[in-house]
């Protein structure tokens, strides 16, 4: 799989999930009908899992060499959501949160997951390939952000359970890891 | 494990809960305390498919274990605020959360596979609530944006207070402590709710265990121990802000009920007594200015009666409204007012809520008005717990307020469901061929499948 692609496609899984930010964006241009303080909020949350998967990255350089520890870290790890969101569907901000608060909470977030870690299992280290990602999920999550600031009528239909998604995501990346298909 | 979709009796905006699907099934706590039945009380399902053949009738009688319970409110363990831009709506709405009133026991009952044989799921026995909360006699449970809260009427040694919330565990329902890091100068208890782009909960005041288990006091009222404040508290920090005072002669607020579009940032409740006039009245409270503000905008005057009146009214020879209960529907268009004295439920318009404007009438029971249901039926007692339907068309009201104080305004009280009709533009009538009648059994609040106008916050209008 050609790893810039494989990027985009991580960045617009991550970008569409109303779960992970945008609806805070949403829900900020529907009490203030500010687009700007909207746009900050999809900003902030952005820079902040911007920052954590840029984190994993770089605590993750060491773990690359080490297929077998990669694919378990990175196919624990991305159960990680699927488990806490059983445990606690609110996370750590609150409807009220600042902005500031949602950056630091997404931080957190994008450090822990374990996204950066898939990213960096099939890309390696690459600069592009962060680029990339990073760009389709301020993108894909913008889009949806406007798409549906209109009506969140339509999000009952499209909104499924990423955390699924995200764990299929992370024990298909351990397979490759594991098989040595790279 | 967590759902793949959204639960669909979850509703991501209030328009969406608004267009949702009719009730099928109702769930109203029943009780047998202070009825001279030696029963334990009991959730009763009741049929409110009109297609069904057992249309208006109680299907199931989900019996307790334990005799004084003394339900009351109840709650579910999930609502719509799972589509809050913090949560995530892959959870079930699937256990109802029924505290006893007077046990301070909290039973976790299961709707599912069969709504209408519900379960017992767990019971969490008074002693490990009360241990880690410090709160005894249970109230009113809401889900909340990151736990169950449920108000507590009492302290720890069920007389006295002070009272206040005490939060479960979403996933256990185990207790997990009190709510208020800080309380400041809050001692009563009662209802509460709160408004989430402000990050406010308003919470009210009755009074402590002392001046209500036995029933309506006169030495209580005289030495001012029913509340007249509402309490206004920040949700994030859990301290207390500030008061409201609603002013010395306005005794006992009740139900506060913000408004469903989260972006307005204010909600009615009820005074039942002033002490001057005995009238009812209803406010409206409201943030200006970054500050919490409330304004009286309706006045129900008692009336007065040579008829015959029960022991609390029989030298005063009035009979006061006695406004016990609000609801709003979810369009916050209507406000439903029941006023279990004179026995009447009443509708106002309030398009503009800083002047609500009578809309309907209906008049059952009561001390002042005495009329029978349509379908020819007697009413004892008066409309008390009021539930309006997720589309506003249909509202359900049941008679008790309380056992010792229902046997004091209404002895030999028979529990009753009955269910309004509300035309779109205004005005109800009471529907002829929908009478529950419990018996000697007491009905209380009543919860509707699918949620209903006072079970769910919503993050999106």
């Amino acid at each position: 799989m050609d790893p810039l692609f494989f990027a985009i496609f991580l960045g617009v899984l991550h970008g569409a999930d109303p779960g992970r930010g945008w609806l805070f964006a949403v829900y900020s241009y529907v009490l203030t009908k500010d687009r700007g303080k909207a746009l900050l909020t999809l900003s902030a949350l952005w820079g902040g899992h911007s920052i954590g998967i840029m984190a994993t990255y770089l605590a993750a350089a060491p773990l690359l060499g080490l297929r077998h520890l990669a694919a378990a870290a990175v196919a624990s790890l991305s159960a990680v959501p699927l488990i806490h969101g059983k445990l606690n569907p609110h996370g750590l901000a609150r409807p009220w949160s600042r902005t500031s608060f949602l950056a630091i909470s997404s931080a957190l977030a994008g450090f822990a997951h374990g996204g950066g870690l898939v990213l960096a299992a099939i890309c390696g280290l690459s600069p592009w390939a962060y680029l990339a990602h990073v760009f389709s999920v301020y993108l894909t999550s913008g889009i949806m952000a406007a798409v549906f600031a209109k009506s969140l009528t339509a999000l009952k239909k499209i909104y499924i359970n990423f955390d699924y998604l995200y764990a299929a995501t992370g024990v298909a990346t351990a397979i490759y890891l594991v098989a040595g298909l790279g | 494990m967590a759902r793949l979709t959204p639960d669909p009796t979850l509703y991501p905006t209030v328009r969406d809960a608004i267009k949702s699907p009719p009730e099928d099934v109702a769930y109203v706590a029943a009780l047998h305390v202070g009825t001279g039945v030696e029963e334990p009380d009991f959730l009763a399902v009741v049929d409110t498919d009109p297609k069904s053949d057992a249309y208006g009738e109680i299907i199931y009688k989900l019996q307790l274990p334990y005799i004084g319970d003394e339900l009351h409110h109840f709650g579910w363990n999930a609502c719509s605020s799972a589509y809050c831009p913090n949560a995530r709506p892959f959870l079930e709405r699937r256990y109802l959360v029924v505290p006893g009133l007077r046990s301070s026991r909290i039973y976790i009952v299961d709707t599912k596979p069969d709504k209408r044989r519900p379960t017992i799921y767990k019971i969490i026995e008074p002693q490990a609530a009360v241990e880690k909360s410090g709160y005894t006699k249970y109230h009113t449970v809401h889900c909340g944006p990151d736990a169950i809260y449920i108000s507590a009427l009492g302290g720890p040694d069920e007389r006295g207070g002070p009272g206040g919330i005490l939060v479960l565990d979403h996933n256990t329902f185990e207790p997990l402590g009190r709510w208020e890091v800080f309380r400041g100068p809050q001692y009563y208890a009662y209802d509460f709710w709160w408004n989430l782009p402000a990050g406010v909960m308003i919470s009210s005041e009755w009074t402590t265990p002392e001046c209500f288990e036995e029933g309506f006091s006169p030495e209580c009222l005289r030495a001012g121990k029913y509340g007249h404040r509402l309490h206004v508290w920040d949700l994030d920090k859990r301290k207390h802000l500030y008061a409201v005072d609603l002013g010395e002669e306005h005794r006992m607020v009740l139900e506060v009920r913000p408004l469903h579009d989260p972006t307005k940032l204010m909600g009615f409740v009820n005074v039942v007594l002033n002490t001057r006039d005995l009238s009812s009245s209803i406010w409206l409270w409201f943030s200006e200015d970054g500050r919490w503000h409330a304004e009286k905008v309706i006045e129900i005057e008692a009336q007065p009666s040579e008829g015959p009146l029960p022991p609390p009214l029989k030298d005063l020879k009035m009979v006061p409204p006695l406004a016990t209960d609000v609801d709003i529907s979810l369009d916050d268009r209507f406000l439903y007012v029941s006023l279990w004295g004179l026995g009447e439920l009443r509708q106002y318009d309030i398009t503009n809520p800083h002047q609500p404007r009578l809309a309907g009438r209906v008049k059952i029971g009561g001390i002042y008005h005495r009329a029978p249901h349509p379908s020819g039926a007697e009413a004892s007692g008066a409309p008390q717990m009021i539930t309006v339907s997720r589309d506003g068309r249909r509202v359900y009201i049941t008679n008790s307020l309380y056992s010792s104080w229902d046997n004091q305004f209404y002895p030999e009280l028979r529990g009753w469901l009955a269910k309004i009709d509300v035309d779109p533009d205004g005005g109800m009538t009471l529907d002829k061929s929908f009478f529950v009648d419990f018996g000697r059994a007491r009905a209380h609040q009543v919860r509707l499948w699918g949620g209903d106008s006072s079970t769910d916050s919503f993050c999106f209008p």
